[in-house]
């Protein structure tokens, strides 16, 4: 960029870059950060204490009631009620820990099964290589979604379930990335000396290899969240994903759809919870990426 | 770089240009108005379960999409509900219950060039239902009426139904069945599944051309289906029955409930299945919502585990199996509140599951107990005092956990909500139920078996005394389940030798008078069906309701000018 | 490099088979389908008669043998809930509606990943690139059904400007694409920028601006050419969640299309029909990614097999 002669500036230009400066990149994870926090962490924990309502006990005499702001709403049920008179916002809170428990049990498993493939299939090559690779393929190709609906044909919607159909859709992903780090970093020097040392393949993957791919694993993780979240009310929508009564996001939304002109805020709200926090989730993968492995441009 | 900003900015505005014109485009479109009348009546229907022009290949529920092309013997007055003539003008019972002569309307033309309707398409039409393939709801009756048995080929079926079926002359038919069946003017209306169709056109073409199109004596003639997306049917001119005002009818299958009303209030569709949920939105933008004439489906929640009539299913240490418990849990839940809330209010009390005062009044004269009426509210009316002090004398003073099985059934969306809000009512009363959500063919898996036990399952159907009987409260040789003892038994058996209409509508309400009297299971509510209507195009539609809840009598739809 | 081919093909067909057992025993997993088509009516005398015609009776291996065979030769069964039609057929019949609609959806997420990608990193860390990488990523945050119901009840019935649903002209089209197309906005655009960040600092991008090509053709002609690989390798995998986000979408919008067969064929248990979905879906992935693999190994001869 040229340089830029100081001249003076009109008065509007101060609050401009002030705004421009919190859409900083630099900014994004700071305030990304606070949202997750706020929106998923604490109510995820300490749901007991915040939550006005128990999420699962309503009452017909107060079903459908709007927010608080509208006509006919109430201070004590800020967010209005749903179908079955059930506290939309408390609902919500509770909502948060059913998606951090199906985000974090989702992605540990799927994470852990891929990566420990991935590290396998990267390190021993040749026919094992093969073999786990095409199980990637298969499980690529297979059309997640009706995997899902044939689960819960077969095993009936519940929370493992849940689990398991997310545990088939992301492991392939794991798998494939660690494999690729684990080939470009296989044929340096410091493995080959370990190797030569009479290191057992076991310690050489944990010790050596793992280290390297964990800023991968990081970024993938994070990315991954956002999308385990808003699949988990996909399949809620197609009556897949956790059963009633739990309050999940997704299932909200699904359950809020056919009123979604007249009683908008039962699907509203959670949806924005979902966006707000797979948003956030997004951005704060994004920063890292950047910033940690810029390997990782081309996921 | 600046040269490079001008270009920038020149592609930016021309794109906005051509973003503008598009959208203005469009709204042009969208806005053309509708001129003079209505050309084409569209209904915008939730999916049926099948899309086949196969009458024999689907259950009844399937029929929807066929019947505006086909006709049956018997019709259903449009007000009434009543059995009218429609292809047959005459119809009688011999003594002994086991034939029926019945005489047809002459002049009946089937559609295209497929000539007159005669006596030998109603041969034809009792064979396509008892084919192997078959898989209608009356399919096994017939069979049954038929002789054929299990293994029986289709030459072997042809020829039993020619020995049953005498063809007098072309516009007179006997039929004749293996068991009496004094009520088998029901299965030959329009409230069942015996469509005629044209046997000339089978014996041309068979299955495969049958399978291009659906031919009938209806007021409207098959044009297209597109699969999974619409039927259009155009109307037959000098119709003998009726008429059509519109010249073209088309089912538009939409499986979103929001998308349906958005069709209606954009003007897409002019007649839409809405869920009562969505109703009060729809007739705030200007729509009309026209009931059934008659109530159209019964709702009731089953007991599981009431094998009182197999000792070796039945488990003694289920709470439900103690009448005082099931009277508890009867008394337990607020109708009321439930039937307003939920489902709009427009709905009238089940007394005894799923025995019609009206409908069924009319086979079995005499069936009705007032009792049922006049002692609903004292044994079955919402007391949660009663029902804890009922509990506790059963003791089960600390209450107890049973399962309450969520799924939707078509025509009522809203099973999953009424389950939700029945478990609060019976957590009100410190009972431990725990909600669980299945699909609805696991659940029949279960019961077929009686292997359901501690549970709670809704379901929702057409009355007609006898068949729900049979179906539900029926210890062998049935197909559901739900509640059967040695008393009812006993009138099963009766019921299969009697043929006076008084004898057999007393042995039924013998059976109604233990159902009630033994709680054997909840009874909710008779829904009545509502077509949702866009009031600038249609001004009258009348429609009974009793035909499986659907929109039926189309025909004789009038429209606005 | 033939051999390499041959393999990859070998492994591909290999995959493919072990695929249909999968399908096979899933489908038959979902449970019976007599429960879900023979009305309630129907007694076990019924229920034996359908289950012989339709070949239910027999033990599962039996099956299996029976439905490899036919598929072979590329036939797979009638459906049992459309009856009258074959399994293979419905699916034919159906897919390009799905073809259509996930087209548009890649134009237009082309249509704004492409100019966003170059231009957020040509213009990096400015606050276009912010609000460009926000817009992208909100697509991807959204549940895509509720989406879909929020802008049909804002395009079709308040403004009236678009149809609510169905398969029809372009204008049919747009809502279900964008909707579908939105999610894939973000990734593409990310491997845009990234790919244009690498090769706008470039010895040969130097090069060409020192010999005084003006800045609009070294990006656009230049620049672009040589970053497109990346995202077009990328296809494949987006060809999966289109295929997913399609279901949905069909559903709300009312596209009949593939996907929502697939819904309608699980539900009723159709098994038919599941497998001749899954295994056409699966086909053409599988086939997708040998085509990626095939072209990275010509491009770079480090990668073929070892």
């Amino acid at each position: 960029m040229a340089m830029a002669i100081p001249q003076r500036v009109p008065w509007y230009i101060a609050p401009l870059r002030l705004l421009r400066g919190i859409f900083q990149v630099r900014q994004f994870p700071g305030v990304a950060m606070a949202i997750l926090v706020f929106l998923l962490v604490i109510p995820g924990i300490f749901a007991e204490w915040i939550a006005p309502h128990d999420p699962i006990k309503g009452s017909l005499a107060l079903r459908l009631k709007p927010p608080m702001w509208e006509k006919g709403g109430s201070i004590t049920y800020p967010l209005g009620t749903d179908k079955v008179g059930r506290d939309v916002l408390s609902r919500i809170i509770y909502g948060a820990r059913v998606s951090l428990r199906v985000s974090i049990e989702g992605i540990i498993v799927s994470g852990f099964i891929g990566t420990a493939l991935g590290l396998i299939s990267g390190y021993f090559g040749g026919r094992v290589d093969a073999l786990i690779m095409r199980l990637v393929d298969i499980s690529l190709g297979l059309p997640i979604i009706l995997v899902a609906l044939v689960f819960v044909a077969a095993l009936g919607p519940s929370f493992s379930t849940v689990i398991a159909v997310i545990t088939i859709l992301l492991w392939a992903r794991y798998a494939r990335q660690v494999r690729g780090e684990v080939l470009s970093i296989k044929e340096r020097d410091f493995i080959a000396r370990a190797r030569v040392a009479g290191a057992s393949h076991f310690r050489i993957m944990f010790r050596y290899l793992l280290p390297n791919v964990v800023n991968t694993l990081i970024v993938l993780a994070t990315l991954q969240v956002g999308f385990v979240i808003i699949f988990e009310s996909s399949l809620s929508f197609l009556g897949a994903g956790i059963p009633r009564p739990t309050p999940a996001w997704g299932l909200m939304v699904a359950d809020g759809r056919e009123l979604i002109v007249t009683a908008w805020w039962i699907s509203m709200f959670p949806g924005i919870a979902i966006m707000l926090t797979v948003l956030s989730f997004n951005l704060v993968g994004d920063w890292l990426r950047d910033h940690l492995d810029p390997k990782l441009k081309n996921i | 770089m600046r040269r490079w900003g001008t270009r920038w900015a020149l592609g930016g505005i021309a794109l906005a240009a051509m973003l503008v014109v598009s959208v203005a485009w469009a709204q042009a479109q969208a806005s053309a108005p509708a001129k003079g009348k209505l050309e084409r009546l569209i209904i915008a229907v939730a999916p049926l379960g099948w899309d086949t022009n196969f009458s024999w290949l689907q259950s009844r529920s399937g029929m929807l999409d066929k019947r505006p092309a086909l006709e049956y013997l018997v019709g259903i007055d449009r007000n009434t509900g009543a059995y009218i003539p429609e292809l047959a003008e005459k119809w009688e019972m011999a003594p002994d219950g086991k034939s029926w002569t019945i005489t047809l309307r002459k002049g009946v033309k089937f559609h295209e060039q497929w000539g007159e309707f005669t006596a030998k398409d109603v041969r034809h039409a009792i064979f396509l239902i008892s084919q192997p393939e078959s898989v209608q709801t009356d399919a096994g009756l017939w069979r049954s009426l038929m002789g054929i048995e299990k293994n029986d080929s289709i030459e072997d079926i042809a020829k039993k139904i020619a020995q049953m079926v005498e063809i007098v002359n072309d516009h007179q038919v006997i039929i004749r069945t293996k068991f009496a069946a004094p009520e088998l003017i029901d299965n030959f209306s329009a409230n069942t599944d015996l469509v005629m169709e044209s046997k000339a056109r089978w014996d041309k073409g068979g299955k495969e051309l049958y399978g291009q199109q659906v031919v009938g004596t209806g007021p409207f003639e098959f044009v297209e289906r597109k699969l999974s997306a619409h039927v259009l049917y155009k109307r037959v001119e000098n119709h003998w029955r009726k008429t059509a005002e519109f010249k073209e009818l088309e089912f538009r299958w939409v499986p979103e409930d929001v998308t349906r009303l958005a069709t209606l209030l954009g003007g897409e569709v002019h007649i839409s299945d809405v869920p009562r949920a969505l109703q009060k939105d729809a007739e705030a933008k200007g729509m009309k919502i026209i009931p059934s004439k008659r109530t159209a489906i019964g709702h009731e929640w089953l007991f599981g585990g009431m094998y009182f009539a197999t000792p070796d299913k039945l488990d003694a240490k289920q709470p439900f199996v103690d009448k005082r418990v099931r009277q508890a849990m009867n008394m337990a839940i607020n109708r009321k509140a439930i039937a307003d809330s939920i489902l709009g209010g427009r709905v009238q009390p089940v007394r005894v599951t799923r025995i019609h005062p009206e409908l069924d009044a009319t086979l079995w004269p005499g069936i009705w107990n007032p009792d049922w009426d006049k002692r609903f509210e004292e044994l079955y009316g919402y007391n949660p005092a009663k029902a804890k002090a009922l509990l506790a004398e059963a003791g089960y003073k600390n209450g107890f956990e049973f399962t309450v099985y969520l799924y939707t059934l078509p025509g009522m969306p809203e099973l999953v909500d009424i389950g939700q809000a029945l478990a609060l009512d019976w957590q009100a009363i410190e009972l431990k139920p725990k909600l669980v959500e299945i699909d609805f063919p696991r659940v029949r898996e279960q019961y077929r078996t009686k292997a359901i036990h501690g549970a709670l399952w809704p379901l929702r159907g057409s009355p007609n005394a006898l068949t729900i009987m049979r179906v539900f409260n029926k210890a062998k040789d049935s197909v559901v389940y739900a509640y059967e003892h040695p008393f009812l038994e006993e009138r099963h058996e009766a019921l299969g030798k009697a043929v006076d209409p008084a004898e057999r509508a007393r042995l039924l309400r013998e059976m109604g008078d233990h159902k009630f009297n033994e709680f054997a299971d909840i009874p909710m509510f008779w829904l009545l069906a509502e077509a949702v209507v866009n009031p600038k195009f249609i001004t009258e539609y009348v429609f009974p309701g009793s035909i499986t809840g659907f929109f039926t009598h189309l025909e004789y739809i009038k429209l606005a000018q | 490099m033939q051999r390499y081919i041959t393999i990859r093909f070998l492994q591909s067909l290999l995959a493919l088979f072990v695929m249909s057992m999968i399908v096979f025993s899933l489908a038959r997993m979902t449970g019976d389908p007599l429960d879900v088509l023979l009305p309630m009516e129907a007694g076990e005398g019924e229920r034996e008669r359908v289950a012989k015609h339709w070949g239910l009776d027999r033990p599962m291996y039996e099956q299996y043998f029976v439905f490899l065979g036919k598929a072979l030769r590329g036939d797979f069964g009638t459906s049992w809930k459309w009856q009258g039609h074959t399994a293979m057929g419905l699916v034919m019949e159906r897919m390009p509606a799905t073809l259509q609609l996930a087209g548009a959806a890649i134009a237009i997420s082309v249509a704004l990943a492409l100019p966003f990608g170059v231009l957020t990193a040509v213009w990096r860390d400015t606050l276009f690139d912010s609000v460009g990488k926000v817009f992208a990523i909100l697509g991807q945050s959204l549940p895509n059904f509720w989406l879909g119901i929020v802008l049909m009840w804002i395009f079709a019935v308040s403004l009236g400007w678009l149809p609510t649903s169905g398969r029809g002209g372009i204008r049919h089209m747009i809502l279900p694409a964008v909707c579908l197309g939105w999610f894939q906005v973000a990734t593409m655009m990310r491997l845009v920028r990234s790919s244009m960040l690498d090769v706008l600092d470039s010895e040969f991008v130097k090069l060409t601006r020192i010999k005084g090509l003006p800045e609009w053709k070294v990006v656009w002609k230049h620049c672009l050419r040589n970053a497109a690989i990346t995202p077009l390798t990328y296809f494949a995998i987006t060809a999966g969640a289109l295929i997913t986000g399609s279901v949905i979408i069909e559903s709300v919008f009312a596209w009949p299309g593939t996907g929502l067969l697939a819904v309608d064929a699980v539900r009723a248990r159709d098994f038919q029909v599941v497998q001749a979905i899954v295994i056409v879906f699966a086909a053409v992935f599988i086939l997708a990614n040998l085509l990626v693999d095939i072209l990275y190994a010509y491009i770079d001869p480090r990668i073929r097999y070892q």
